[in-house]
Formats: structure tokens, C-alpha cells, sequence
């Protein structure tokens, strides 16, 4: 699956919880990054991270995608 | 599994990739070879908690791709550089060192971190034996660093999935009130209280903060420890850094260490840990010397890495 910027600003301010421990740390510290500094070029970064990680471990984390592919 | 020094050196002499916890004495008198080692004196075994001196902690791991490297406070950032793609990485740090003060402080910044998987454990020493000194050892150079981590770096075939996961018997109180630090590290002298700036030591002794229990973070769902290490000269001490933007809530209090741990194991049985590690907090505070625990068997630690630095928990790696 592939999150977009929107979804990525809805993801920061939705306060999901995941069932693997690398996202959960993952979301938490780009959501600071995010909260420091808001700007289109720091969302779609933090989106590209956040794509990289669930290209990788998409196949684990069935229930947290579904959850963030409903965002 | 705990072994002899005989039959870990042994094992080490025919060419297994291997992670050794034991005593000093006997972990740098261990003969050279494919393996990382740290100190400690306390594990948890299959037939239950122990304290020994003249039994290491094995650990093999079945994969032909490595790496075995030692880093200081300058060179500890690449660490997450080091590691395979598709792998994971066991990572050493002498308790108290500037290197363990570095990780702790910068790994959730680290170059790919969470991408990749780097778990591990904090040295330590027999906390009733004066004089030790937590030590790590690079096996493959025969170096023993009180001042150096040492990691492997494990590279696992490509249909294969790592990750990382925890057992952490605290959560969030809900009666709790949300604590903040404005100044990040080991210690905190002032702190915000819903808000509202306190002494923190002051606050614990007035709300009878029990300091066996952590401080338990918010990430995103998963809770993660900061345990208390000492008041002194009123600055509250801790055994890893806390951090501003995370939403701290003392520990709902537990009251049977023991079946906490088994409650929360009975719902990973089918988990099969790679290598594990639980927390010496846990092990004294839990009274788990004697006990069984029934699965996760592996060195009880000073501070557990489970990516960035860890407390009072129980960690694991499966390759599945």
C-alpha cells in the first residue's frame, strides 16, 4: 500500500495505535519532526518514510494497514 | 541455553556465530571466534531465574551472512548503517559508558532506524560483588572494551521478515496524571505536570510515587518504560533518557510479577525469539531468581535496546 501526504497529516493527528513496535516508535518520532516544523516538504518526507517502512514490513502488519488504508 | 565455559568455547571453536552473556572472568578468558559478549551475571534459564558466575548465556544463530563490529560515542550513529537490509543486529553497550549515554540519547535519530532492526542489551555487573566492571567483547578480535559497543550484524535470507517486539507488563495508569520534560536526558530535576511545573522529587515524595513502577511513554500505543534509578540532591535519576513531546503516565501497579509475565507470554506461545533479553529491575523487583518464566529465555540486562533504549522490559527478535 502507498499513503499519500493527506493521509499522512490524518495519520499524525488520528492517534492510531499499531501492532508492531517499529511503526509505533516510527509514527511517534516523525510526528514530533511533523509537529516542529509542518511544511508540505517535511509531510511528504515523513509520508516517503512512512512508505519505505510498509513497503518492507507491509506483509506483518495487515490490521495497521487496513486501519491507515481507511484514513 | 547456559552453558560450561568448557562447552561455550567449544562451541565457539567450531566456527558458530554466536552472542555470549556471562562474567567477566570467564567471557575474557573465552577463545577467539565468530561472537559479541557482554556482562551479567543474571539470567533467566529454562528451568527458571539464576544468578551464576560460572555459566555463559549462548545464544547461536543459524545464518551465514555477518558482520562483528565495536563502536564508540562518535561512531555509534552508523550502527544503523552497518546493519543488512533484510537482517538484524545485536547490539552490546557497557552500562554507564559516554557510547551507552549516546545511544540512548540519539538512536531514535539514527539513520534508519525502525527501517532496520537493532536489538540488544545494556553490560552490566553483579550488583552484590564490589569491583566488577561491565565489559563488552568483540569475539572475532579478542577486544574488551569498557568504553566501546560491540554489535553482529545478522543478514537473513530475502523470504524471511524481521522484527522486534517487547514484553512490557507495565501500562499507563489512567488515573495518572500526563508528566512532560522540557529538558531531554538521564535525569530531570523539574518537570510539567499536567502542565503545571514541578519539583519531581518533591511530587513523588508528596504522591507516594512508587519508583519500583516506571514512568510509561506513549508511543503511539506501545508503551514504553523509563525507570527510576535514584533521587539524589533532589534531581530524579533514570535508567534512559526521557524525552520532550512524549506523554509520560506513571505505571498501574502490579502486584504478582511472576504471573504478569506469564499472562502476557501465554499470548505470544507461538512466538519463536531469536534471541532475547529481560531487564534486571525486573528480575530483582519481580524476585524471578528461582521462578519460571516460561518462555523468551536469555540474559537479564542493565537497559534493553529494542531500537532505541528501553526499561523494565522483556525483549525479543523473531525471524519468521
Amino acid at each position: 500500500m502507498i499513503i499519500t501526504p493527506i493521509q499522512t497529516e490524518k495519520l499524525f493527528k488520528n492517534n492510531l495505535t499499531f501492532s508492531l513496535l517499529s511503526f509505533s516508535m516510527l509514527v511517534t518520532r516523525l510526528k514530533v519532526i511533523y509537529e516542529n516544523d509542518s511544511s508540505q516538504e517535511k509531510l511528504e518526507n515523513c509520508a516517503n518514510e512512512i512508505n519505505a517502512f510498509l513497503k518492507k514490513y507491509g506483509s506483518i502488519m495487515e490490521k495497521d494497514c487496513i486501519d491507515i488504508s481507511k484514513l | 541455553m547456559l552453558l560450561s565455559f568448557e562447552d561455550t568455547s567449544i562451541m565457539i571453536l567450531s566456527g558458530k556465530l554466536l552472542h555470549i552473556a556471562g562474567t567477566e572472568n570467564l567471557i575474557k578468558k573465552l577463545p577467539k571466534g565468530n561472537w559479541i559478549g557482554g556482562t551479567t551475571e543474571y539470567f533467566m534459564a529454562s528451568d527458571g531465574g539464576k544468578v551464576t558466575n560460572d555459566l555463559l548465556f549462548v545464544t547461536s544463530f543459524p545464518y551465514e551472512k555477518y558482520k562483528i563490529g565495536s563502536y564508540d560515542e562518535n561512531t555509534i550513529t552508523s550502527i544503523t548503517n552497518d546493519a543488512f537490509n533484510n537482517g538484524f543486529s545485536i547490539v552490546i553497550l557497557p552500562f554507564d559508558s559516554v557510547v551507552h549515554k549516546v545511544y540512548a540519547d540519539k538512536a531514535p535519530g539514527f539513520e534508519g532506524m525502525y527501517i532496520k532492526n537493532i536489538a540488544g542489551w545494556v553490560a552490566g555487573i553483579n550488583l552484590n560483588v564490589l569491583g566488577q566492571i561491565p565489559i563488552t567483547v568483540n569475539g572475532l578480535t579478542g577486544e574488551v572494551f569498557t568504553d566501546k559497543a560491540v554489535a553482529v550484524h545478522i543478514c537473513v535470507p530475502d523470504d524471511k521478515v524481521v522484527s522486534i517486539g517487547i514484553v512490557n507488563i507495565f501500562k499507563q495508569d489512567e488515573n495518572s496524571p500526563v508528566f512532560e520534560f522540557t529538558e531531554e536526558g538521564f535525569s530531570a530535576r523539574t518537570c510539567l505536570v499536567n502542565g503545571e511545573e514541578v519539583v519531581l522529587a518533591d511530587y513523588i515524595a508528596q504522591n507516594g510515587i512508587n519508583t519500583k513502577f516506571p514512568l510509561v511513554g506513549d508511543y503511539s500505543g506501545a508503551g514504553i518504560n523509563i525507570s527510576f534509578k535514584s533521587i539524589e540532591n533532589g534531581v530524579v535519576q533514570f535508567y534512559a533518557p526521557v524525552f520532550r513531546d512524549i506523554k509520560y503516565k506513571t505505571a498501574k501497579s502490579i502486584n504478582d510479577y511472576v504471573n504478569a509475565f506469564n499472562d502476557h507470554l501465554n499470548s505470544l506461545k507461538n512466538v519463536e525469539a531469536a534471541f532475547s533479553c529481560n531487564c534486571v529491575l525486573n528480575f530483582l523487583y519481580g524476585e524471578l531468581e528461582g521462578k519460571d518464566i516460561k518462555a523468551f529465555f536469555g540474559p537479564i540486562t542493565f537497559g534493553e535496546v529494542a531500537y532505541q533504549l528501553v526499561n523494565q522490559t522483556l525483549i525479543y527478535v523473531t525471524v519468521t
